[in-house]
């Protein structure tokens, strides 16, 4: 299994996608903590640390869009019967995914954090606000085990749709258009629903749900898609 | 050995492998034989656990595909117009399969070197030729050493001198005892390769036996064209030689013997404004056998 993981990730190091991705988000990461600081108004609050950081929120979708590139991709690219080969256990490979997802989930989550706390360091030293560790913490650590859960669940929504820009797509779609109108219309709903619960998992304050309560109901999301993408794996012909 | 048992594979009402049934010896080539759409991919994917058999089933080894413990060890694969990521390097997809197989580093530089694929080995996949990518896909088959080999058309995009190479190859990975299964819709191409064939016809094993047998199916056949072909064909027909009619005055007398025919005629008193002998290629028999051949 061990094999299987640094095969993955070795995948994952070998194309431009990750790559692309790393340096998408570190651009929102920069601009969005830059425009923050240099618009701040003086004396800053409590939280301006946390509001400096918040950018990191953007992993997890980052971190989605890659599982479904390392799934989805597969069928994509035609290089789903190679993998086959090598591992034709279904089970052993969508594990494997899942577990080098969430490793590349944390590592899309460690260069986006470095770069927000730099990019935060600079400013607020240069106007002299202080930086709050603690407070980066609330707003830096949450965002970890979004990461981690959100790209995962982009593997198994990659299995069971094994489109790509489809996958992708959904993913928008259900986001923004599926659950904001749920929102508006069954909010008791909703907090079931996985943008819901990524709210919750990020941000205390407001939330419906505990982190932990959040973010294990998020994880049976990840074991459903998983189990569904598995059991659609051994079904569907690689042809 | 690879073993396949009332192999049938159906997509809706269309079948695409009928109740197919055959095994591949070690220390042979053998080759797998058909028209294009014969189901000869589809056969092999059920092979490799990639398509599930509507009914039957497909062993190697004695164990199904996605049964065996290290597959990449015991079972090579060459697949019809193989995928690659675009952007992979040729080395880096083999270190992809080598790290998920268990297989040492240096067996792909090995590899790399075996399909002389080292000088591109570190392009990406997309500045590849066709033949570069049949050559890749060959060297990813080959990473595990294994003891059997399946080739889905290995010979489309090479050679010339890609395809001499490959046959080589192909003859002394069997002559070692192991296990080589290849497929193609040109008997010609692989009838210097192949001890033996299995031919398929719209999902149905045609023919399965060893390459002398097909040879000795070549029959040979005397061409004629005669104004008096009828009166020709009745003097042969006394003799015990059977004749097609095909038409405008021509006879094809089913007789090696060209001057037979010629003797038969003049005893006869029949005019001859042409007498050949022919005998009939290795690709009629085939297309004879697969029910393509073309109308005379």
């Amino acid at each position: 299994m061990t094999a299987l993981v640094l095969a993955e990730l070795l995948k994952a190091r070998t194309t431009r996608s990750a790559v692309g991705l790393a340096l998408g988000l570190l651009a929102i990461v920069a601009f969005f903590g830059s425009v923050h600081a240099a618009t701040l108004d003086l004396p800053a609050d409590t939280h301006a640390t946390s509001d400096n950081l918040s950018s990191v929120f953007f992993v997890p979708v980052f971190a989605i869009i890659f599982g479904i590139l390392a799934s989805a991709g597969e069928y994509r690219h035609g290089t789903i019967s190679q993998t086959l080969l090598v591992t034709p256990v279904r089970e052993k490979l969508v594990g494997a995914k899942l577990v080098a997802a969430a490793i590349v989930g944390a590592a899309l989550w460690a260069v986006a954090a470095a770069l927000a706390v730099v990019v935060c360091g600079i400013w607020f030293g240069a106007r002299g606000i202080p930086f709050d560790a603690g407070d980066a913490a609330s707003t830096l650590l949450p965002a970890l085990l979004a990461a981690a859960l959100w790209a995962a669940l982009g593997i198994g929504l990659g299995f069971v749709l094994t489109s790509q820009v489809g996958a992708i797509v959904a993913l928008f779609a259900w986001l923004f258009v599926v659950e904001s109108i749920v929102e508006g219309l069954l909010p008791r709903v909703h907090r079931f629903l996985p943008g819901g619960l990524l709210n919750d998992v990020l941000h205390a304050d407001d939330a419906d749900f505990s982190r932990p309560v959040a973010a294990l109901i998020t994880l049976a999301y990840v074991a459903a898609f998983a189990v569904v993408g598995t059991a659609l794996a051994r079904r569907r012909d690689v042809t | 050995m690879i073993e396949a048992r009332s192999l049938t594979k159906r997509y809706g009402s269309t079948v695409a492998v009928d109740d197919l049934s055959f095994t591949v010896p070690a220390g042979a080539v053998t080759g797998f034989l058909g028209p294009n759409g014969a189901g000869k991919t589809t056969t092999l994917r059920m092979l490799l656990g990639l398509v599930r058999p509507t009914s039957g089933d497909a062993t190697i080894g004695g164990e199904r595909y996605v049964r065996l413990p290290r597959p990449a060890a015991r079972v090579g694969a060459v697949l019809e117009a193989s995928a690659f990521h675009p952007g992979r390097s040729g080395r880096n997809h083999l270190r992809t399969v080598a790290t998920a197989a268990d297989i040492p580093e240096r067996r792909v530089d090995e590899v790399l070197d075996v399909v002389e694929l080292t000088a591109v080995a570190r392009r990406r996949v997309k500045t590849y030729s066709l033949g570069m990518r049949q050559r890749l896909a060959i060297a990813q088959a080959l990473l595990g050493d294994p003891d059997v080999l399946l080739l889905d058309e290995p010979a489309n995009g090479l050679d010339p001198q890609g395809i001499r190479w490959l046959r080589d190859f192909l003859r002394s990975y069997a002559a070692d005892g192991r296990t080589v299964f290849v497929s193609s819709h040109v008997l010609a191409e692989i009838a210097q390769t192949v001890d033996s064939v299995a031919i398929i016809n719209r999902g149905k094993l045609v023919a399965h036996e060893s390459l002398m047998e097909v040879r000795a199916r070549a029959v040979a056949g005397v061409r004629v064209r005669s104004p008096q072909a009828a009166r020709l064909r009745e003097a042969l027909a006394a003799a015990g030689i059977e004749t097609t009619d095909v038409g405008e005055g021509r006879l094809v007398a089913r007789i090696e013997s060209s001057e037979r025919v010629g003797e038969i005629a003049a005893a006869n008193g029949v005019v001859l404004h042409e007498l050949t002998a022919e005998s009939s290629s290795l690709e009629d028999v085939f297309l004879e056998l697969t029910g393509e051949s073309r109308p005379q």
